[in-house]
């Protein structure tokens, strides 16, 4: 298979072939990634598992335990950060605008957590745009460099700038913006005209608000807007008063947002009973769908994968504060969450209880191993870009063109991910959950 | 980034249930498919590419009207070539980046065009060069980038007043040919023997799993083009529509490639013996078929200017009515794979 030694021929894997960013000039690519075919290459049958082996409904039950105390402590920081946002409002300094960012920062640990809870759950994932829409077209909600542009072909409200217009109309459409509030962000603004890069909420409308753009390409450094952007007695950039306005909203309907999702989680709740009426086997493949989607197709895919095609920061999650690598890392940790059975509050304390993992440990010891191989794998890829982001190297300098260490630790990163899901895949083949993760399929005849 | 997420996951099969038992019966589907449908397709994919790197050679030491028409063509012949193997989405074409390469779209953010004007002020000699231009951002390698400097407004005069522009006309010209080369040549010389022997322990972890990839290929680029090809394009009602969310809208050839598409899927479900349908159970056939042969006719009964027909109502109702067959045709593939144990990992496209 190996017969041209001009460039590593891809054939030793599929993600070492799907990983290369060009042929010839990436003799590094071929170094990792070969571990697909080897330990996890065997496909599991699927015996029913005996009901009295592991209480199936004792571990959907402590992951609605877990949701509702993950999104609960993305609440109270989001209420912390609210709070430090009226105090950059009310007094604007160097300092009211520091703390506003560290709590932002705060904020996305717990949220980043919960995103494991999304994919699969319809209630959540049909909320989720109103918190963590990206990536977005800031030019929207407030000033932007001329860098920017002003027209895109997609977007007739790519430079609307809300902020300084309080009366619009564009391609047809009216808005009265005179009066800032989360009703006119959530009802009017966002997604306006349908397109999905009206981002006028949320945690990364915020984020624009207190770093503002960063200019910096994929050269180190971030988003450094001035805290006199909030100043009534010493306005830069014009419309200080209604640029507090905008945060002071924005930041009240994430608040209001998340009050609804842990309402959510609570008996009674939609998420809490949508989760229940599917049943235990519906419950896990729930759960799996979650981990499986949140991993591959968006956090490896969208996320980190994309950017590094496109060599471009504005394909960076969190591209304002450049917080990124934190962002990836806790999106994996909140996958580990789920599957573990276990949580770590903001507070310190401790959440375990019954888990996938014990009960995947109890049918199938070989494929317990595999997945906590695997799941350490991805703390150490993630590991690895937080180390580099700390020391300077955020996710937006990795991905230039030509930093090909960037590169590798990018496409460890995405492989380690998709291992992860090729292990969760098994899982569900293993637990015999197919039919249940294909949408829609309650009406049909069981297998033959 | 709208990126559809096409799962990478290995599908799995149950034991004893499937249509075909044998591990034989699933090597000869899946080289009656190779032989007869992917690998001609790629062929001409190679050839019409080849063409074009030949017509964009010295392009600009000749750049008039003709020698523009000229190019215009090879790329109208090139991106029929790709409409006919872009649903095969395993295999060399997943190498070194090549389909994103070919062509990233839809690129909702318009990320493509702003990294090519990008690239054109900078106007960098060394960023031209074959295997420097092979590591620029995909969206400025393939066809969207191509069709803007070739179909936009005032493209020659453009093209003459910056140097620069011309040659990175030339840069696609020649990376899109030696990429449909590449991908051709891997099939052939490389990708049919791995396909053949993929009841060993490699790339397939059996014959299985190489149908079951041809079986998503199918299933998965029926609703990639319902949804990016038309739904994104038709909005709610014909007030709403967006032709600028069309394929190749400039070129104004969007219904062009949807028919070639519709064209192709077919030949991957039907062609060769034994052909890719007979892993289903033979009682699904007839309503399988018949859904085809209402996808085929309604796309043949498409005006063919995809920004005439939304202008008006009949043009509307018949690209709705494509929309709907392509719909059926899904939801009749589903329903008999259901039936089999032939299970196709998530799919991610009913998802969000």
């Amino acid at each position: 298979m190996n017969r041209l030694p001009m460039f590593c021929r891809p054939m030793f894997s599929r993600l070492a072939a799907a990983l290369m960013l060009a042929g010839p000039l990436l003799l590094q690519g071929c170094a990792g990634g070969g571990g697909a075919n080897s330990a996890d290459g065997q496909r599991a049958s699927t015996t029913r598992i005996p009901s009295d082996v592991v209480n199936k409904q004792a571990i959907i039950q402590h992951y609605i335990v877990l949701a509702r105390a993950s999104y609960e402590d993305a609440l109270i920081s989001a209420r912390a950060l609210a709070q430090a946002t009226d105090a950059l409002i009310d007094a604007p300094s160097a300092a009211t605008l520091q703390s506003a960012r560290d709590a932002w920062l705060a904020a996305r640990v717990p949220y980043l957590q919960t995103e494991a809870f999304r994919f699969g759950n319809s209630v959540v994932d049909e909320w989720e745009v109103r918190v963590n829409s990206w990536p977005l077209d800031e030019g929207l909600i407030d000033y932007v460099a001329p860098s920017y542009g002003s027209e895109s072909d997609n977007n007739y409200f790519y430079a609307a700038n809300i902020i300084a217009n309080p009366i619009l109309d564009i391609g047809g459409i009216s808005v009265d913006a005179s009066n800032i509030t989360p009703q006119l962000l959530a009802e009017t603004l966002h997604e306006i005209d349908g397109v999905a890069a009206n981002v006028a909420t949320g945690y990364h409308a915020i984020e624009f608000l207190l770093w503002g753009q960063d200019l910096n390409g994929t050269a180190p450094g971030a988003g450094n807007r001035p805290y006199t952007d909030y100043s009534l007695s010493d306005c830069t950039n014009g419309n200080c008063e209604r640029r507090g306005a905008y945060l002071r909203a924005a930041t009240a309907l994430l608040v209001s947002d998340l009050e609804e999702m842990v309402q959510d989680w609570q008996s009674g709740g939609a998420a809490m009973g949508d989760l229940l009426s599917k049943g235990e086997d519906g419950g896990l493949a729930t759960m799996l769908t979650g981990m499986g989607s949140l991993a591959y197709g968006e956090l490896a895919g969208e996320r980190i994968r994309l950017g590094l095609l496109l060599h471009d920061p504005e394909e960076e999650q969190d591209c304002f504060s450049d917080n990124t690598h934190w962002s990836h890392y806790y999106d994996a940790q909140g996958i580990a969450n789920v599957y573990r059975g276990h949580y770590t509050r903001i507070d310190g304390t401790e959440l375990n209880g019954p888990s996938l993992e014990a009960l995947v440990e109890t049918i199938d010891p070989e494929l317990f191993v595999q997945m906590r191989v695997r799941l350490e794998n991805t703390e150490l890829a993630m590991r690895a870009l937080v180390d580099q982001g700390e020391a300077g190297n955020t996710y937006d300098v990795l991905i230039a063109s030509g930093n090909t260490q960037g590169e590798t630790l990018i496409n460890n990163a995405v492989t380690a991910l998709m291992e992860e899901t090729r292990v969760i895949e098994r899982i569900i083949s293993r637990l015999a959950l197919q039919n249940v993760s294909i949408e829609g399929s309650s009406s049909l005849p069981p297998r033959p | 980034m709208q990126l559809m997420r096409f799962p990478l996951f290995l599908v799995s099969a149950l034991s004893g249930g499937a249509a075909l038992a044998q591990n034989s019966d699933w090597t000869a589907v899946n080289l009656a498919v190779t032989d007869t449908h992917v690998i001609p397709a790629y062929q001409r994919f190679a050839e019409t590419g080849a063409a074009l790197r030949e017509a964009g050679a010295g392009f600009c030491a000749r750049l008039d009207e003709a020698a523009l028409n000229e190019l215009r063509e090879a790329f109208n012949n090139s991106f029929d070539g790709w409409q006919g193997a872009q649903h095969i989405q395993f295999g060399p074409i997943t190498y070194f980046n090549w389909n994103y390469r070919i062509e990233f779209w839809p690129d909702d953010n318009g990320t493509g065009a702003r990294q090519l004007s990008a690239l054109i002020a900078a106007a960098d000699p060394a960023a031209l060069e074959a295997e420097s231009f092979a590591r620029q951002s995909v969206g400025v390698q393939g066809f969207p980038a191509l069709e803007r400097l070739l179909f936009e407004d005032n493209a020659l005069t453009q093209l003459q007043a910056e140097p620069y522009r011309c040659q990175v006309v030339e840069a696609i010209s020649a990376n899109l040919g030696e990429i449909a080369t590449g991908v051709y040549q891997e099939w052939r010389d490389e990708f049919r023997a791995t396909v053949a022997s993929a009841d060993e322990r490699g790339f397939f972890e059996s014959a299985e799993d190489a149908t079951l990839d041809y079986l998503k290929s199918l299933v998965e680029s029926i609703r990639r083009v319902q949804q990016q090809k038309l739904e994104s394009v038709l909005g709610e009602d014909q007030s709403s529509a967006r032709p600028r969310r069309a394929e190749a809208w400039r070129s104004d050839r969007s219904v062009q490639s949807l028919r070639g598409n519709v064209q192709a899927l077919h030949e991957l479900y039907s062609a060769g013996s034994p052909a890719l349908k007979t892993v289903l159970l033979s009682e699904d056939l007839p309503a399988i078929d018949a859904a085809f042969d209402q996808a085929l006719a309604a796309a043949a009964a498409l005006p063919p200017s995809m920004n005439a027909a939304l202008g008006t109502p009949e043009g509307y109702a018949a690209l709705q009515n494509t929309r709907d067959s392509l719909d059926a045709l899904y939801e009749a593939l589903e329903a008999a794979l259901k039936k089999t144990d032939l299970y196709l990992g998530f799919n991610s496209l009913d998802g969000d």
